[in-house]
């Protein structure tokens, strides 16, 4: 009888306690953490929790930001026009990446990095809001995401794309100005996604829609482009010449290669010297490389837009391409193109078209108001597995290559020297020091946290 | 004789201009590679050249390099074939190194072209690699034109001359070719391969009709493109010979160009066919990796894991191929880091 009263009391007090810890758990309160000019960004992502908000006042920060939480925000604070500014000095490469699920990256001046500015890397429900961007390979790069707002950012100088959203889905691309980059905007590999309000100017190619081969995911569609400014994107390619965005062309309003289900409308599109609209397939683009990938855009529905002046001054390819043929086309296609159609409008010439229908304007399909769902996408936390292939693929293939020399060591020559020795490597990568006179210092890593750091380790000598 | 993915060095027609060096704005770890300071302080400024062992003897060199032609996994071993095949020229009577051989040779330096082009990363290119690729892309070019001016004197009367020389030229603007090179050659080549076709298409097993039908569906409408035409040509190629594989693939292409897929599965299907002891094995593995990606596409993985089976099953027999592993570079391409996975790894 005792026993038994004995294991009724013990098992009361266990529920109890459970009772307590999740009460507790469920208790814990958003904190608001405060960074100050000369404490480090980093420091704070370390020990901030779910919910929590970095606040960074204005000063400058020169680090790098990983965050692999979710839910946190970062948001730099603005004091009579002064910005929290994160500068790279053009030394390190990567601004704030993270692969935390309703990540907020909002209100910081992010300049001098030499690869991405902004990245998020496997992360749902971010929202990435007026930042400006200034500089980098990439200027914003959301990658593998679900369901995203990038809202209110102002990009320039990117080498290639200014927002650059790669294998993504219900993402929402509104009210941001982008100018003097290689592409303004970009949506590759992406399905279901939105372009708004954007104020595109003076980049090479204002706007580019495309299926890019080789990678995951294999297809693109279902984008809709419209209520946007797309003005003289004529500015000079200065994509090193090594980079896939030296192919592309300048002068152009909006490039689409590749994608299916597009609709462009009600956009004004004007003094784009090459062509307002180009419509291009992959084998048309020297990009056939990959099979399962159907090179053919197909269903471009060119609706009503405000066209003026484009296509008279073609330089480069389009010059000696169309040049034969003539010059002033709004719309330029390769005519392999089926179920494609536009508007009959004044002043607006095409060529390529011969196979396109013509639109009928009641039939819009860009009237949503959001390509994002309505209730969060379901998102678990990513394992240390996970977290490896995803910062490797963010972070150290911007200089290392498989099985060549890129701007560092190759990964095989990497794997033979620490083969076994994962630990060792983690470390190197933590601190670096220089070993070979002939390869560029390598930036320490330690801000992407010991975790990580093995867990990319792991990833290189066991399983690349 | 046969020229795979010629039809891509028609990029010309594409949106491919090639700029200048990164201007001055650019500052990413891309423009720091085509500094002249880094690459001298990376070791880019590498002083490469064909290091093939000296063979004194004719014979020799005559089996050697018709032995390491043949060897397009090893882009080094292909190219001291030939240099050696150069080499057999400079050395010998016209009497002893015919016309035929010549246009083996050039025929050979057009497939060492795309022996190159597999070599170059899918989307970003730089470091060692590609600065080797390009060296031995131009020297490729500039001594296969070397071996087209002396074979021209033939043109008029051995219309093989024109063919092969025009397959050479069409590959070499696969890469490293500027924009308004790469058209004047294709509109040359249409104009030769229209005559050829007309003349003689069962000339070199009907290369000019496979070569043309790749054209007119890379082509846009406005250059001249014509996927019908495209169509009649590859059937008639597949008549003339039912294992080019190549003509299997761009008429798979047409017809998804036509939207009938249902047709492109009756010729994917007829591809997965043609016997594996037909083709080079370099060959067979870069195709039944191209074609299996076509068969997914078209919603056949019963086909595409045939194309994989076959593919492995001649990897395995022959390790020194070329696998064509798929692995990222600048945040692209490898396996999904969420799921590890390749996609339908072939």
């Amino acid at each position: 009888m005792k026993s038994k009263t004995n294991k009724t009391l013990q098992m009361i007090f266990k529920i109890a306690t459970a009772l307590l810890i999740t009460s507790a758990s469920t208790l814990v309160v958003a904190k608001d953490i405060l960074v100050k000019p000369g404490q480090l960004i980093q420091d704070s992502v370390r020990l901030a929790e779910p919910g929590d908000r970095i606040l960074v006042e204005p000063g400058v920060y020169h680090e790098s930001i990983y965050i692999d939480k979710s839910k946190i925000t970062l948001k730099g604070l603005q004091v009579n026009g002064e910005y929290a500014i994160i500068d790279g000095k053009n030394k390190l490469n990567d601004g704030i990446i993270t692969s935390g699920h309703f990540s907020v990256i909002e209100g910081f001046k992010v300049r001098g990095y030499k690869g991405n500015a902004i990245m998020t890397q496997g992360a749902n429900n971010f929202k990435i809001l007026n930042n400006v961007v200034e500089g980098a390979f990439y200027g914003i790069f959301p990658q593998y995401g679900k369901n995203g707002l990038l809202k209110g950012n102002t990009i320039s100088g990117a080498e290639d794309a200014g927002i650059y959203v790669g294998m993504s889905d219900n993402i929402d691309v509104v009210e941001n100005v982008a100018f003097e980059n290689v592409m303004g905007l970009e949506f590759e590999n992406c399905r279901k996604a939105l372009m708004a309000d954007n104020n595109v100017y003076n980049n090479s190619t204002g706007i580019a829609l495309t299926l890019i081969p080789g990678l995951p995911v294999k297809d693109a569609k279902d984008l809709i482009i419209r209520d946007n400014i797309i003005r003289d994107n004529n500015h000079a390619n200065f994509a090193p010449s090594s980079s896939i965005a030296a192919q592309i062309p300048q002068g152009v309003g909006i490039l689409i290669v590749g994608p299916d289900n597009v609709t462009i409308e009600n956009n004004v599109i004007e003094d784009n010297h090459a062509a307002g609209v180009s419509v291009f397939d992959m084998l048309t683009f020297g990009l056939a490389r990959d099979a399962q990938v159907d090179p053919f855009s197909d269903n471009i529905w060119i609706m009503k837009n405000q066209w003026k002046n484009n296509g008279n001054k073609p330089v480069g390819l389009f010059a000696e391409f169309l040049g034969p043929i003539g010059s002033g086309f709004e719309l330029v296609a390769t005519g392999k193109e089926k179920g494609s159609c536009v508007l009959k409008q004044d002043n607006v010439d095409t060529i390529g078209t011969r196979r396109w229908g013509e639109c009928d304007a009641s039939q819009s399909k860009a009237n949503y108001a959001t390509a994002m769902l309505a209730e969060p996408v379901k998102s678990e936390e990513y394992s240390a597995e996970q977290k490896g292939r995803l910062t490797y693929l963010a972070v150290c293939t911007g200089c290392h290559a498989y099985n060549t020399v890129l701007h560092g060591p190759s990964i095989t020559s990497i794997k033979a020297i620490y083969a076994n020795k994962p630990e060792a490597l983690a470390s190197y990568v933590s601190e670096p020091i220089r070993k070979r006179h002939d390869f560029p210092e390598m930036p320490p890593q330690s801000y992407l946290g010991d975790e990580t750091l093995a867990a990319i380790s792991t990833y290189i000598l066991n399983d690349l | 004789m046969k020229f795979k993915k010629i039809g891509r060095g028609l990029v010309m027609m594409a949106v491919m201009a090639t700029p200048a060096l990164a201007q001055e704005k650019a500052q990413s770890i891309f423009a720091d590679m085509e500094s002249p300071e880094l690459r001298r302080m990376a070791g880019y400024q590498l002083d490469i050249s064909e290091f093939c062992a000296p063979i004194n003897n004719i014979d020799k060199k005559r089996e050697v390099y018709s032995e390491l032609k043949r060897y397009k996994w090893d882009r080094k071993a292909m190219g001291c074939a030939l240099q050696y095949g150069g080499e057999l020229i400079d050395e010998s009577f016209w009497s002893y190194f015919s016309v035929e051989d010549k246009l083996q040779l050039l025929g050979a330096r057009a497939e060492y072209f795309s022996v190159l082009e597999k070599l170059y990363n899918a989307h970003y290119q730089g470091g060692e690699l590609t600065d080797e690729l390009k060296w031995r892309w131009e020297n490729n070019r500039r001594t296969g034109n070397n071996l087209i001016e002396e074979l021209s004197v033939y043109s008029s009367v051995i219309g093989e001359v024109q063919l092969v020389s025009t397959a050479f030229n069409l590959a070499s603007t696969m890469r490293e070719t500027s924009t308004a090179e790469m058209i004047d050659i294709s509109a040359n080549a249409l104009q030769v391969l229209r005559e050829i076709v007309e003349d003689d298409p069962e000339m070199l097993n009907g290369l000019a009709i496979t070569m043309l039908g790749q054209m007119l569906i890379t082509l846009p409408e406005f250059s001249g493109g014509d996927p019908v035409r495209a169509i009649e040509l590859l059937r008639k190629g597949i008549e003339l010979d039912g294992n080019n594989l190549t003509a299997y693939r761009w008429i798979i292409e047409g017809f998804v160009v036509e939207r009938e897929d249902d047709i492109a599965r009756e010729f994917l299907q007829k591809a997965s066919e043609v016997p594996l002891e037909a083709i080079d094995p370099q060959d067979y593995a870069d195709f039944a990796k191209d074609l299996g990606g076509v068969a997914y596409r078209l919603g056949k993985p019963e086909i595409a894991e045939k194309f994989s089976r076959s593919r492995q099953a001649l990897l395995e027999q022959k390790p020194y191929l070329q696998k064509r592993k798929e692995v990222a570079s600048v945040g692209h391409g490898g396996e999904n880091p969420i799921t590890g996975e390749l996609h339908n790894e072939i």
